[in-house]
Protein backbone atom coordinates (compact mmCIF):
# COMPACT_ATOMS: atom_id res chain seq x y z
CA UNK A 1 0.00 0.00 0.00
CA UNK A 2 1.40 3.41 -0.85
CA UNK A 3 1.06 6.41 1.41
CA UNK A 4 -1.53 8.17 -0.71
CA UNK A 5 -3.73 5.11 -0.91
CA UNK A 6 -3.47 4.74 2.86
CA UNK A 7 -4.78 8.27 3.23
CA UNK A 8 -7.78 7.43 1.11
CA UNK A 9 -8.58 4.32 3.12
CA UNK A 10 -8.32 6.30 6.34
CA UNK A 11 -11.43 8.21 5.30
CA UNK A 12 -9.95 11.34 3.78
CA UNK A 13 -10.48 12.43 0.22
CA UNK A 14 -9.60 9.81 -2.32
CA UNK A 15 -5.97 10.17 -3.26
CA UNK A 16 -4.38 9.38 -6.58
CA UNK A 17 -4.88 5.88 -7.91
CA UNK A 18 -1.84 3.81 -7.01
CA UNK A 19 -1.83 0.90 -9.44
CA UNK A 20 -4.67 0.92 -11.94
CA UNK A 21 -6.16 -2.52 -12.41
CA UNK A 22 -9.28 -2.00 -14.49
CA UNK A 23 -12.72 -0.41 -14.39
CA UNK A 24 -16.42 -0.95 -14.73
CA UNK A 25 -18.89 1.75 -15.77
CA UNK A 26 -22.46 1.64 -14.53
CA UNK A 27 -25.39 3.99 -15.01
CA UNK A 28 -24.36 6.33 -12.20
CA UNK A 29 -21.01 5.08 -10.98
CA UNK A 30 -17.57 4.11 -12.18
CA UNK A 31 -15.66 1.49 -10.22
CA UNK A 32 -11.93 1.41 -10.56
CA UNK A 33 -9.61 -1.25 -9.18
CA UNK A 34 -6.42 -0.14 -7.44
CA UNK A 35 -4.44 -3.32 -6.86
CA UNK A 36 -1.83 -1.60 -4.70
CA UNK A 37 -4.27 -1.35 -1.76
CA UNK A 38 -6.32 -3.36 -2.91
CA UNK A 39 -9.48 -1.28 -3.18
CA UNK A 40 -12.25 -0.15 -5.46
CA UNK A 41 -12.59 3.56 -6.16
CA UNK A 42 -16.31 4.31 -6.50
CA UNK A 43 -16.66 7.44 -8.59
CA UNK A 44 -19.94 9.29 -9.13
CA UNK A 45 -20.27 9.87 -12.88
CA UNK A 46 -21.99 13.24 -12.42
CA UNK A 47 -19.76 14.83 -9.79
CA UNK A 48 -16.62 12.64 -9.78
CA UNK A 49 -17.03 12.46 -5.99
CA UNK A 50 -15.06 9.39 -4.95
CA UNK A 51 -15.20 6.95 -2.10
CA UNK A 52 -12.75 4.13 -1.59
CA UNK A 53 -13.95 0.64 -0.73
CA UNK A 54 -11.31 -1.70 0.60
CA UNK A 55 -11.24 -5.26 -0.72
CA UNK A 56 -10.59 -7.80 2.00
CA UNK A 57 -9.85 -11.49 2.18
CA UNK A 58 -7.50 -11.72 -0.79
CA UNK A 59 -4.92 -14.37 0.11
CA UNK A 60 -3.06 -14.00 -3.19
CA UNK A 61 -2.01 -10.89 -5.12
CA UNK A 62 -4.86 -9.42 -7.17
CA UNK A 63 -3.88 -8.99 -10.80
CA UNK A 64 -4.27 -5.66 -12.63
CA UNK A 65 -6.11 -7.58 -15.34
CA UNK A 66 -9.51 -5.90 -15.09
CA UNK A 67 -12.74 -6.37 -13.15
CA UNK A 68 -16.19 -7.65 -13.97
CA UNK A 69 -19.54 -6.89 -12.37
CA UNK A 70 -21.92 -9.33 -14.03
CA UNK A 71 -24.87 -8.38 -11.85
CA UNK A 72 -24.63 -11.16 -9.29
CA UNK A 73 -23.82 -8.78 -6.44
CA UNK A 74 -20.11 -9.41 -6.67
CA UNK A 75 -17.00 -7.92 -8.23
CA UNK A 76 -14.82 -10.42 -10.05
CA UNK A 77 -11.04 -10.00 -10.27
CA UNK A 78 -8.21 -12.31 -11.26
CA UNK A 79 -5.44 -13.24 -8.84
CA UNK A 80 -2.09 -15.00 -8.71
CA UNK A 81 -1.15 -14.30 -12.34
CA UNK A 82 -4.52 -15.34 -13.67
CA UNK A 83 -4.78 -18.66 -11.89
CA UNK A 84 -7.75 -17.70 -9.70
CA UNK A 85 -10.92 -15.64 -9.74
CA UNK A 86 -11.82 -13.81 -6.57
CA UNK A 87 -15.39 -12.63 -6.10
CA UNK A 88 -15.86 -9.74 -3.67
CA UNK A 89 -19.18 -8.56 -2.27
CA UNK A 90 -20.29 -5.34 -3.95
CA UNK A 91 -21.79 -4.24 -0.64
CA UNK A 92 -18.90 -4.91 1.73
CA UNK A 93 -15.80 -5.56 -0.34
CA UNK A 94 -15.28 -8.87 1.46
CA UNK A 95 -14.20 -11.88 -0.53
CA UNK A 96 -17.04 -14.33 -0.93
CA UNK A 97 -15.43 -16.86 -3.25
CA UNK A 98 -12.04 -17.98 -4.49
CA UNK A 99 -12.16 -20.19 -7.57
CA UNK A 100 -9.25 -21.81 -9.40
CA UNK A 101 -9.70 -21.38 -13.12
CA UNK A 102 -9.51 -24.45 -15.36
CA UNK A 103 -6.81 -22.58 -17.30
CA UNK A 104 -4.94 -19.35 -16.48
CA UNK A 105 -6.34 -16.15 -17.96
CA UNK A 106 -4.81 -12.78 -18.81
CA UNK A 107 -7.81 -10.50 -18.41
CA UNK A 108 -11.42 -10.07 -17.36
CA UNK A 109 -14.24 -7.66 -18.23
CA UNK A 110 -17.99 -7.39 -17.96
CA UNK A 111 -19.82 -8.62 -21.03
CA UNK A 112 -23.38 -7.58 -20.16
CA UNK A 113 -24.61 -10.21 -17.70
CA UNK A 114 -21.50 -12.36 -17.52
CA UNK A 115 -17.80 -12.08 -16.84
CA UNK A 116 -15.70 -12.48 -19.97
CA UNK A 117 -12.27 -14.01 -19.43
CA UNK A 118 -9.35 -13.52 -21.83
CA UNK A 119 -7.47 -16.72 -22.47
CA UNK A 120 -3.71 -17.15 -22.46
CA UNK A 121 -2.92 -18.69 -25.84
CA UNK A 122 0.15 -20.53 -27.07
CA UNK A 123 -1.14 -21.46 -30.50
CA UNK A 124 -2.90 -19.52 -33.26
CA UNK A 125 -6.59 -19.81 -34.13
CA UNK A 126 -7.80 -20.60 -30.62
CA UNK A 127 -10.73 -18.76 -29.07
CA UNK A 128 -9.70 -15.80 -26.93
CA UNK A 129 -12.89 -14.86 -25.06
CA UNK A 130 -14.31 -17.35 -22.58
CA UNK A 131 -16.90 -17.45 -19.87
CA UNK A 132 -17.30 -19.74 -16.92
CA UNK A 133 -20.09 -22.30 -17.26
CA UNK A 134 -20.57 -25.29 -14.98
CA UNK A 135 -16.96 -25.39 -13.91
CA UNK A 136 -15.54 -25.07 -17.43
CA UNK A 137 -14.55 -22.16 -19.64
CA UNK A 138 -16.56 -21.89 -22.85
CA UNK A 139 -15.83 -19.59 -25.82
CA UNK A 140 -18.48 -17.00 -26.60
CA UNK A 141 -17.05 -15.09 -29.54
CA UNK A 142 -15.21 -15.81 -32.77
CA UNK A 143 -12.15 -13.78 -31.76
CA UNK A 144 -9.14 -16.09 -32.09
CA UNK A 145 -5.46 -16.02 -31.22
CA UNK A 146 -2.89 -14.86 -33.74
CA UNK A 147 0.26 -16.47 -35.00
CA UNK A 148 3.78 -15.16 -34.54
CA UNK A 149 7.21 -16.41 -35.50
CA UNK A 150 8.51 -17.36 -32.05
CA UNK A 151 7.23 -18.08 -28.57
CA UNK A 152 8.06 -14.66 -27.04
CA UNK A 153 6.55 -12.98 -30.08
CA UNK A 154 3.49 -15.20 -29.70
CA UNK A 155 3.10 -14.11 -26.08
CA UNK A 156 3.24 -10.46 -27.08
CA UNK A 157 1.02 -10.84 -30.16
CA UNK A 158 -1.79 -12.31 -28.07
CA UNK A 159 -1.97 -9.76 -25.28
CA UNK A 160 -5.64 -8.79 -25.38
CA UNK A 161 -7.55 -5.94 -23.77
CA UNK A 162 -11.18 -4.88 -23.76
CA UNK A 163 -12.55 -1.44 -22.94
CA UNK A 164 -15.98 -0.15 -22.05
CA UNK A 165 -18.95 -1.07 -24.20
CA UNK A 166 -22.63 -0.43 -24.70
CA UNK A 167 -25.74 -2.58 -24.63
CA UNK A 168 -24.88 -3.62 -28.19
CA UNK A 169 -21.13 -4.23 -28.27
CA UNK A 170 -17.83 -4.40 -26.41
CA UNK A 171 -14.55 -3.08 -27.86
CA UNK A 172 -11.52 -5.41 -27.69
CA UNK A 173 -8.08 -5.18 -29.29
CA UNK A 174 -4.74 -6.87 -29.43
CA UNK A 175 -2.19 -4.69 -27.66
CA UNK A 176 0.54 -5.33 -30.22
CA UNK A 177 0.00 -4.87 -33.93
CA UNK A 178 -2.40 -3.00 -36.14
CA UNK A 179 -4.61 -0.18 -34.79
CA UNK A 180 -7.74 -2.25 -35.04
CA UNK A 181 -10.60 -2.59 -32.56
CA UNK A 182 -12.97 -5.54 -32.65
CA UNK A 183 -16.52 -4.77 -31.62
CA UNK A 184 -17.93 -7.93 -30.06
CA UNK A 185 -21.72 -8.07 -30.16
CA UNK A 186 -24.03 -10.07 -27.92
CA UNK A 187 -23.94 -13.00 -30.33
CA UNK A 188 -20.13 -12.99 -30.24
CA UNK A 189 -19.90 -11.67 -33.80
CA UNK A 190 -17.00 -9.33 -34.56
CA UNK A 191 -16.85 -6.08 -36.48
CA UNK A 192 -13.37 -4.65 -37.04
CA UNK A 193 -12.83 -0.90 -36.88
CA UNK A 194 -9.52 0.69 -37.84
CA UNK A 195 -8.60 3.67 -35.68
CA UNK A 196 -5.94 6.37 -36.06
CA UNK A 197 -2.46 5.45 -34.83
CA UNK A 198 0.41 7.61 -33.61
CA UNK A 199 2.80 4.64 -33.44
CA UNK A 200 5.55 3.97 -35.94
CA UNK A 201 7.79 0.89 -36.17
CA UNK A 202 10.85 1.05 -33.96
CA UNK A 203 14.17 1.47 -35.81
CA UNK A 204 15.58 -1.00 -33.28
CA UNK A 205 13.61 -3.82 -34.90
CA UNK A 206 16.26 -4.06 -37.62
CA UNK A 207 19.15 -4.72 -35.24
CA UNK A 208 17.58 -5.89 -31.98
CA UNK A 209 16.65 -9.46 -31.14
CA UNK A 210 14.38 -8.24 -28.36
CA UNK A 211 10.96 -9.52 -29.48
CA UNK A 212 8.99 -6.52 -28.25
CA UNK A 213 10.47 -4.07 -30.73
CA UNK A 214 9.10 -6.07 -33.65
CA UNK A 215 5.62 -4.69 -32.91
CA UNK A 216 3.90 -1.37 -32.47
CA UNK A 217 1.46 -0.75 -29.61
CA UNK A 218 -1.11 1.72 -30.92
CA UNK A 219 -4.05 1.45 -28.49
CA UNK A 220 -4.13 1.81 -24.72
CA UNK A 221 -7.84 2.11 -24.13
CA UNK A 222 -11.18 2.30 -25.91
CA UNK A 223 -14.59 3.52 -24.82
CA UNK A 224 -17.59 2.82 -27.01
CA UNK A 225 -20.48 5.26 -26.88
CA UNK A 226 -23.85 4.77 -28.48
CA UNK A 227 -24.03 4.82 -32.25
CA UNK A 228 -20.74 2.97 -32.69
CA UNK A 229 -18.66 6.02 -31.89
CA UNK A 230 -15.42 5.04 -30.16
CA UNK A 231 -13.06 7.12 -28.09
CA UNK A 232 -9.57 5.65 -28.24
CA UNK A 233 -6.54 6.47 -26.14
CA UNK A 234 -3.15 6.07 -27.75
CA UNK A 235 -0.49 3.85 -26.28
CA UNK A 236 2.82 4.12 -28.17
CA UNK A 237 3.40 7.44 -29.90
CA UNK A 238 6.33 7.82 -32.24
CA UNK A 239 8.88 5.09 -32.93
CA UNK A 240 9.83 4.08 -29.38
CA UNK A 241 7.98 1.03 -28.08
CA UNK A 242 6.78 1.27 -24.47
CA UNK A 243 9.87 -0.43 -23.02
CA UNK A 244 12.41 1.60 -24.97
CA UNK A 245 14.14 4.65 -23.54
CA UNK A 246 12.34 7.83 -24.53
CA UNK A 247 8.99 6.13 -25.05
CA UNK A 248 6.03 8.52 -25.28
CA UNK A 249 2.62 7.10 -24.45
CA UNK A 250 -1.00 8.01 -23.92
CA UNK A 251 -0.97 11.62 -25.07
CA UNK A 252 -3.92 11.67 -27.48
CA UNK A 253 -7.57 10.66 -27.50
CA UNK A 254 -9.52 10.34 -30.73
CA UNK A 255 -13.25 10.06 -31.38
CA UNK A 256 -13.88 7.72 -34.30
CA UNK A 257 -17.34 7.72 -35.89
CA UNK A 258 -18.47 5.93 -39.01
CA UNK A 259 -18.68 8.26 -41.99
CA UNK A 260 -17.42 11.30 -40.11
CA UNK A 261 -13.91 12.71 -39.65
CA UNK A 262 -12.06 11.65 -36.53
CA UNK A 263 -11.64 14.24 -33.76
CA UNK A 264 -8.32 14.14 -31.94
CA UNK A 265 -7.39 15.87 -28.73
CA UNK A 266 -3.88 16.20 -27.32
CA UNK A 267 -3.67 15.57 -23.58
CA UNK A 268 -1.47 17.63 -21.25
CA UNK A 269 0.24 14.55 -19.81
CA UNK A 270 0.33 10.78 -20.17
CA UNK A 271 -3.04 9.12 -19.69
CA UNK A 272 -3.65 5.61 -18.42
CA UNK A 273 -7.33 5.01 -19.13
CA UNK A 274 -10.63 6.49 -20.25
CA UNK A 275 -13.02 6.23 -17.31
CA UNK A 276 -16.04 7.88 -18.92
CA UNK A 277 -16.88 9.43 -22.26
CA UNK A 278 -19.54 11.11 -24.34
CA UNK A 279 -19.46 13.22 -27.49
CA UNK A 280 -18.93 16.25 -25.23
CA UNK A 281 -15.92 15.07 -23.30
CA UNK A 282 -14.12 12.46 -21.25
CA UNK A 283 -13.03 11.54 -17.78
CA UNK A 284 -9.39 10.52 -17.90
CA UNK A 285 -7.20 8.62 -15.45
CA UNK A 286 -3.73 10.05 -15.92
CA UNK A 287 -0.53 8.11 -15.37
CA UNK A 288 0.16 10.07 -12.17
CA UNK A 289 -3.05 8.64 -10.68
CA UNK A 290 -5.17 11.78 -10.96
CA UNK A 291 -8.68 11.74 -12.44
CA UNK A 292 -9.90 14.76 -14.38
CA UNK A 293 -12.52 15.82 -16.89
CA UNK A 294 -11.33 16.71 -20.37
CA UNK A 295 -13.74 18.55 -22.71
CA UNK A 296 -13.99 17.31 -26.29
CA UNK A 297 -12.59 19.60 -29.00
CA UNK B 1 -6.69 -27.27 -18.38
CA UNK B 2 -4.45 -29.01 -15.90
CA UNK B 3 -1.02 -27.80 -15.01
CA UNK B 4 0.42 -30.88 -16.70
CA UNK B 5 -1.38 -30.16 -19.96
CA UNK B 6 -0.35 -26.54 -19.88
CA UNK B 7 3.23 -27.51 -19.22
CA UNK B 8 3.29 -30.01 -22.06
CA UNK B 9 1.92 -27.42 -24.47
CA UNK B 10 4.60 -24.85 -24.00
CA UNK B 11 7.54 -26.07 -21.98
CA UNK B 12 9.42 -27.94 -24.69
CA UNK B 13 9.39 -25.13 -27.28
CA UNK B 14 10.02 -22.61 -24.56
CA UNK B 15 13.11 -24.39 -23.34
CA UNK B 16 14.30 -24.68 -26.92
CA UNK B 17 14.38 -20.90 -27.30
CA UNK B 18 15.43 -20.05 -23.77
CA UNK B 19 19.14 -20.55 -24.10
CA UNK B 20 19.36 -18.43 -27.22
CA UNK B 21 17.25 -15.64 -25.75
CA UNK B 22 19.21 -15.52 -22.54
CA UNK B 23 22.32 -14.81 -24.52
CA UNK B 24 20.81 -12.61 -27.21
CA UNK B 25 18.38 -10.20 -25.58
CA UNK B 26 19.91 -6.75 -25.11
CA UNK B 27 19.47 -4.88 -21.84
CA UNK B 28 17.27 -2.17 -23.34
CA UNK B 29 13.62 -2.95 -23.09
CA UNK B 30 14.14 -6.67 -22.78
CA UNK B 31 13.34 -7.14 -19.11
CA UNK B 32 10.35 -9.42 -19.45
CA UNK B 33 11.83 -11.71 -22.07
CA UNK B 34 15.24 -11.74 -20.42
CA UNK B 35 13.54 -12.76 -17.20
CA UNK B 36 11.58 -15.43 -19.05
CA UNK B 37 14.69 -16.92 -20.57
CA UNK B 38 16.59 -16.95 -17.29
CA UNK B 39 13.58 -18.34 -15.47
CA UNK B 40 13.28 -21.20 -17.95
CA UNK B 41 16.97 -21.97 -17.71
CA UNK B 42 16.61 -22.19 -13.92
CA UNK B 43 13.50 -24.37 -14.34
CA UNK B 44 15.37 -26.71 -16.64
CA UNK B 45 17.95 -27.33 -13.89
CA UNK B 46 15.37 -28.74 -11.48
CA UNK B 47 15.54 -32.42 -10.69
CA UNK B 48 12.24 -33.95 -11.75
CA UNK B 49 10.00 -33.50 -14.77
CA UNK B 50 7.16 -32.40 -12.51
CA UNK B 51 9.31 -29.75 -10.81
CA UNK B 52 10.53 -28.51 -14.17
CA UNK B 53 7.00 -28.35 -15.57
CA UNK B 54 5.56 -26.54 -12.57
CA UNK B 55 8.41 -24.04 -12.54
CA UNK B 56 8.03 -23.58 -16.29
CA UNK B 57 4.35 -22.70 -15.96
CA UNK B 58 5.27 -20.17 -13.26
CA UNK B 59 7.83 -18.63 -15.62
CA UNK B 60 5.27 -18.39 -18.35
CA UNK B 61 2.57 -16.74 -16.25
CA UNK B 62 5.10 -14.38 -14.67
CA UNK B 63 6.13 -13.35 -18.16
CA UNK B 64 2.56 -12.74 -19.30
CA UNK B 65 2.10 -10.55 -16.20
CA UNK B 66 5.33 -8.69 -16.93
CA UNK B 67 4.36 -8.12 -20.57
CA UNK B 68 0.90 -6.88 -19.65
CA UNK B 69 2.39 -4.39 -17.20
CA UNK B 70 4.92 -3.26 -19.76
CA UNK B 71 2.78 -2.86 -22.82
CA UNK B 72 -0.76 -2.08 -21.67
Amino acid sequence: MNALSALAIAGGPAGPVGDYGGRWVGAKEIRLLDVSVPALYRIDRATLATTVQSLSGADAPIDPYGIALPGDGTVWALADKGRFVFRFSEATGERVEKRRLPEPCQGIATFWTHAGLFAVRLRPNERMLLRAENGALRPFSSLTSRSAIGLPEHLIANLLKCGSGTRAAMPCWFVAGDPEIFLVDRMGVLRAVTVPSFARPSPARVVSREPGVAFTYPIRDAFLIDGYAIWTLTNQEGDRTPLEDGARRGRHVTLVRSGRPARTLELPEEARAILDASERGLVILFANGSIRRVPAP
Amino acid sequence: MTRTRLASRFLAPALAVAAGLAAAAPAQGAGCIQFYAECLVRAADLQTWWQRSAAGVDCYLDTVACLRRAYT
